[in-house]
């Protein structure tokens, strides 16, 4: 065979039509990708090579910093089986009562002190889904505003250290995790603030969009309560993210020392029992072999592509394209964007990631920065239809007569949100590099 | 509030429906299986206490965990099959007829196959690699460190396990897709 003998350039739009060809056909992602690699790597090079395919696995699979992923996954698998979300969003309602749109602002705030206990996105959206969303259907907030803030303050989980996005880039970008955890916090915090400023704009010009509680439930409210229900949370918090700032532990370390973390709160909270635990393990091993094997398909055809010259192709077609460098970056901003619709981020990540960290360093951006960017564009591919994962997620909770076109027609302010904040950071990088300089 | 949902259910998407008795023994062995993540947890932790509290750094952990894990991320392959839990673009899978679907279901069953089979053949041959010297002899392939476990030989016979094993539960998918019945009326599409 000699596929080879298509040239790079035909050969590079073969491997993507056939991709996405093969997508729309409800074909698993992982299969796809690993399948379109397997072709190539016999077609291209011949029968012989098909063991790089498999030594690649193995390469990809003994990764030790890959370690973290399973244990943030149960991390966050026992958080979302214990009541300790239940109780921070009730605690929490002292935020809501007197501002306009308060609920959906509680919202926002339990949504980053989730994310600033768990690295994945899923079960946080399934969360304030239950708890959130109708609490604010109930008070009469405007559907789509709900709809919008419990999807994009759920997807903060992969925003806000710890991040397995930002543990992936790290690994395939080799740049030091910890200094992506430190640098990700402004931007965070950044998009936290844009979704708040948006919900109070909204419901201060109308308050119609978020009316407020009533007098009995503004008086169940109290300071204490308050406390009490953020306490677990901070221990959580200070576990994991004190373990790697104050460079005690590895990344790894620190997420296994978050699980114990959380094993000795749902202990103290008498919610601990065996099958919740063994639920939790079978969750994350199914999560993992779901994001492992979508991981290790693109590893293998990136790997694959890179042989056959790809990386030199896109970085010469990239390059060549004889423009100044920020624009070179905002082009693949929108390559990302693009991918972002259709394919999943561990995907995108192997697959893209080291084409662009590469012509990124070449010329003369910072890879940290780059990460940052790449963690923002990941929370608009979350938002994003027609593969858009928080939108899948919400669906599965919310109530019947909410539609996913309904959902992705409320995300569309916030992925504009999410646009100007990618944007921001691309325009200034300091708002991600001042804490690591 | 009184309204008490299983939120762990929902978070998993609900019980999806299992296809095949493999698919039933695949999904039941994974409740033993999960709990090598378990130990891996304790043993990172049990490295961590050893080296700050007592001083005494293991030689053992890293190369422990790293080998749980990995033997953890493939047999999870075989395991999100069995629950049909791999993510897909479902765009057009949702939106056609029964007699579509099934004809899908065909297809894509016979694609992955490609792709397993292709990996068990490039997976025998790295397997016999990692278990026989060049001149043919058995030896297990080892990390290379001083304590040198076998964990490599090992993972790589693994691997090719799954893909045979994902060859064999994708088989008898096409088998019960080919066998479906779609003329009488089904219940609609869950979505739209």
């Amino acid at each position: 065979m000699g596929l080879s003998a298509l040239g790079i350039e035909y050969g590079s739009y073969i491997l993507v039509g056939c991709i996405f060809l093969l997508l729309l056909t409800g074909q698993p992602l992982a299969w796809v990708t690993g399948l379109v690699a397997l072709l190539f790597t016999f077609g291209w090079f011949g029968t012989n090579s098909l063991p790089l395919v498999t030594s690649r696995i193995f390469g990809f699979i003994t990764e030790y910093s890959l370690v973290a992923i399973p244990m943030f996954i149960l991390m966050a698998a026992i958080l979302d089986r214990s009541g300790i979300a239940k109780d921070l969003f009730n605690g929490m309602r002292v935020l809501a009562g007197r501002l306009p749109g308060g609920v959906a602002v509680q919202t926002l705030i339990v949504a980053i002190l989730m994310a600033a206990m768990s690295g994945v996105i899923g079960g946080e959206i399934v969360l304030l889904g239950i708890l959130a969303l109708p609490q604010m259907l109930r008070l009469g907030y405007d559907r789509s505003l709900s709809i919008g803030v419990v999807c994009a303050g759920g997807s903060l989980g992969t925003m806000m250290p710890p991040s397995i996005v930002l543990i992936i880039y790290g690994l395939v970008a080799s740049v030091s995790i910890a200094d992506l955890f430190v640098a990700a916090i402004t931007p965070a915090l950044l998009l936290l603030a844009f979704y708040v400023a948006y919900v109070l704009f909204i419901c201060i010009r109308n308050p119609q969009m978020g009316p407020p509680m009533s007098k009995e439930e503004m008086a169940q409210e109290s300071i204490g309560s308050a406390l009490k229900s953020v306490a677990a949370p901070l221990f959580i918090v200070l576990v994991v993210l004190g373990s790697i700032y104050g460079g005690i532990a590895s990344i790894t370390e620190a997420a296994a020392l978050g699980v114990s973390a959380v094993l000795l709160v749902s202990l103290i909270r008498r919610e601990m029992t065996f099958k919740m635990l063994q639920d939790s393990l079978v969750h994350t091993l199914e999560t993992c072999g779901m994001i492992i094997w979508i991981g290790i398909a693109a590893a293998v055809l990136v790997g694959v592509y890179n042989l056959m010259g790809g990386n030199r192709f896109v970085s010469g077609a990239i390059l060549g394209l004889d423009a100044p460098p920020v624009v070179l970056i905002m082009v693949m901003m929108l390559i990302l964007l693009v991918l972002g619709m259709f394919l999943d981020w561990i995907g995108i990540a192997l697959l893209t990631l080291p084409i662009f960290v590469p012509i990124v360093i070449q010329l003369g951006y910072d890879p940290i920065w780059f990460g940052i960017l790449f963690a923002v564009n990941m929370q608009v591919s979350y938002l994003t239809p027609p593969f858009g994962p928080a939108a899948f997620y919400l669906k599965s909770v919310a109530p019947k007569e909410i539609t996913l076109k309904h959902i992705y027609t409320a995300l569309l302010p916030f992925i504009a949100l999410q646009l100007v904040v990618l944007g921001t950071i691309l325009f200034f990088p300091p708002i991600a590099t001042w804490a690591i300089s | 509030m009184a309204d008490e949902v299983d939120i762990p259910a929902a978070a998993d998407g609900g019980d999806s429906e299992i296809r095949s008795p493999l698919d039933r023994a695949v999904a039941g062995i994974s409740k033993a299986l999960a709990w090598a993540i378990f130990l891996a947890f304790g043993v990172t932790v049990f490295e961590v206490i050893s080296r700050y509290v007592f001083d005494r750094p293991t030689f053992w952990a890293h190369e422990t965990t790293t080998f749980l894990i990995a033997a953890i991320f493939l047999v999870g392959g075989p395991i999100a099959l069995a629950r049909d839990k791999h993510i897909r673009v479902r765009m057009i899978y949702d939106a056609v007829s029964p007699k579509g679907r099934r004809i899908l279901d065909i297809i894509n069953s016979l694609i992955a196959m490609v792709f397993f089979a292709g990996l068990a053949y490039a997976g025998w041959i790295m397997s016999w690699k990692a278990t026989h010297t060049p001149t043919g002899e058995f030896r297990l392939e080892g990390t290379g460190t001083s304590w040198n476990p076998p964990t490599p030989a090992l993972l790589k016979m693994l691997v090719l396990v799954c893909v045979v094993l994902m060859f064999v539960q994708t088989l008898l998918h096409l088998i019960e897709a080919i066998r479906r019945d779609v003329s009488a009326p089904t219940k609609p599409a869950g979505e739209k």
